[in-house]
């Protein structure tokens, strides 16, 4: 039975995956607007290398969180309109599971990739290179802890009015402490060296934390907004 | 769970409210009043902040409030997500305006207890960074509630983001309170006196036993109103609006 | 104690009796927003029992 159980999360896995790339500008447009508003700050502060050196971390880090925030509107807006949603619920698999399949699914096209592009910007922001791998290390333990969260507030908005402004008033003080470590981690990094261990495993278990927890909670949630 | 599903029907609440009400508000006239005279008058200023300390006795109360009635409005959404309970649902929508009228008083006061203890209105200090979370979080909770017609998803929906509020509170309390160290290691907080004296302490407890008590009037009122609206339909309520004209 | 002596407070009068006013209004808001929903939901409740509106607060703002 776990087999089949997996089996049915690899294909939920993959069909968002297909379905994700198919309307790929959604998926860019988080990613661009990553690369945008890092591009603001430089224009806004001045491009005095010390300056943006200090608010680097907080300002890459804000800006993915960000980021993260718009995207969580297509990850289950268009499956609830279509009615795939729905079909999700009858099948005889635990939700919780195929709902972790499809956050998986909708990071690595929306997290994964930007935390892989964040060096480019780090270097438009000034941050010393040695910090760099924290930057990347940090977004990756953290962009999927901030899509298991927003999944919760995605779910619970779903067909509601205003839905989208509401997710993020929803979701964004549930972020903080993700903030919190993350920024710190690449600040820490930047300055000493090696401080930044601590923080980096402290967002690990916030990851261990929500990966318990946000998959139940959301599709407790979807089962609310489908009754 | 028989004896909860009897007091639990709307019905019985409305009338057990009704008679509750005047004799919370006797009490908390009552606790405010001696609390007011307790906390302005008849104790001493203190040696190193003078009068300033003073809007502690208003501050503390209201932030010890606003945590705990958003712990009291989990509670109540989660027991009317489980196991179904309409006055658990209604008792948990109105208990969030007050939380949030807890938290944001908690705010301004702490700001104006900041001016003249740090000489600016706003310090990133825990406590406030940590209140103005709880505050956001409050906000968003209404919002939801407000954005749903059907009362019934209304209150589940809010509730699955209450138990999730609640899981997320201390771990955002203590990243608060780690990130405040570590920026600044030395700064004074509010409250952390090295001697809380008696002169202080007991108009503090009678200040915030005198806001327990106004949450739990206003909790009736507010509850009252929500369960006439909503069992507008049901016969009793017809008969209570006939027999009083 | 004379009354301008209390009401100066040393000399953080303007914060403290700013702190306790805004706590004041606070309660006084709290108390006046739902005696004021109470007439209107009564007055609502005589006038039409069979009210379908789905908002309590329809006509209230």
């Amino acid at each position: 039975m776990t087999g089949g159980l997996l089996g049915a999360m690899r294909a939920v896995f993959l069909r968002e995956l297909l379905v994700f790339w198919r309307r790929s500008t959604e998926v860019m447009a988080a990613l661009v607007f990553f690369v945008i508003v890092t591009t603001l700050f430089p224009l806004a502060i001045g491009p005095e290398r010390r300056e943006l050196m200090l608010v680097a971390p907080g300002v890459l880090w804000v800006a993915a969180l960000l980021a993260t925030t718009l995207s969580l509107n297509h990850l289950f807006a268009s499956d609830y309109q279509d009615g795939s949603l729905e079909q999700l619920l009858m099948s005889p698999y635990p939700l919780s599971a195929m709902v972790l399949a499809k956050i998986a699914a909708h990071w690595v096209l929306t997290g994964l990739p930007l935390a892989l592009l964040s060096p480019l910007l780090a270097v438009q922001m000034a941050l010393p290179t040695k910090a760099i791998g924290t930057l990347v290390g940090s977004l990756l333990l953290g962009t999927p802890t901030l899509t298991l969260i927003g999944a919760i507030p995605a779910a619970l908005t779903l067909g509601v009015r205003g839905g989208g402004v509401l997710v993020s008033l929803l979701v964004l003080p549930l972020y903080t402490p993700v903030l919190i470590f993350g920024a710190e981690a690449v600040a820490a990094s930047a300055g000493q060296g090696f401080a930044s261990v601590a923080h980096l495993s402290l967002l690990g278990a916030f990851l261990a934390l929500a990966l318990s927890f946000a998959p139940w909670a959301s599709s407790a949630a979807l089962r609310v907004s489908l009754d | 769970m028989k004896l909860v599903h009897k007091y639990a029907a709307p019905k019985r609440f409305y009338e057990l409210a009704g008679t509750l009400t005047p004799w919370f508000a006797t009490l908390t006239t009552l606790l405010f009043v001696s609390g007011l005279y307790l906390g302005l008058y008849w104790a001493p200023p203190d040696y190193q902040q003078g009068n300033a300390y003073r809007i502690m006795f208003i501050h503390v109360p209201n932030a010890w409030m606003s945590m705990m009635a958003y712990m009291i409005m989990a509670l109540f959404a989660a027991a009317g997500y489980i196991w179904n309970i309409r006055l658990a649902d209604i008792l948990a929508k109105v208990t969030a305006p007050l939380g949030a009228s807890f938290t944001l008083t908690a705010l301004v006061t702490g700001s104006l207890w900041g001016k003249p203890m740090w000489g600016t209105y706003w310090v990133w200090d825990a406590r406030l960074t940590s209140e103005l979370v709880l505050f956001f979080l409050y906000v968003g909770y209404m919002a939801l509630q407000a954005s749903i017609d059907d009362a019934r998803r209304a209150a589940h929906a809010s509730a699955i983001l209450a138990i999730v509020g609640v899981v997320n509170i201390p771990i955002i309390h203590y990243s608060v309170y780690w990130w405040h160290t570590l920026h600044q290691p030395a700064s004074l907080t509010l409250t952390s006196q090295p001697k809380i004296y008696i002169t202080m302490l007991i108009p503090l407890i009678v200040m915030s036993i005198g806001f327990m008590f106004f949450y739990l009037t206003m909790l009736c009122v507010r509850a009252r109103n929500e369960i006439l609206w909503r069992e507008r339909r049901a016969d009793w309520v017809r008969k209570l609006v006939e027999s009083r004209p | 104690m004379t009354l301008p002596a209390f009401l100066q407070m040393g000399r953080f009068a303007v914060f403290i009796w700013a702190a306790y006013g805004f706590a004041g209004l606070m309660v006084f808001l709290n108390v006046v927003q739902p005696l004021i929903q109470k007439r209107r939901l009564w007055e609502r409740l005589r006038r039409n029992q069979d009210d379908d509106e789905e908002d309590m607060y329809e006509e209230t703002e």
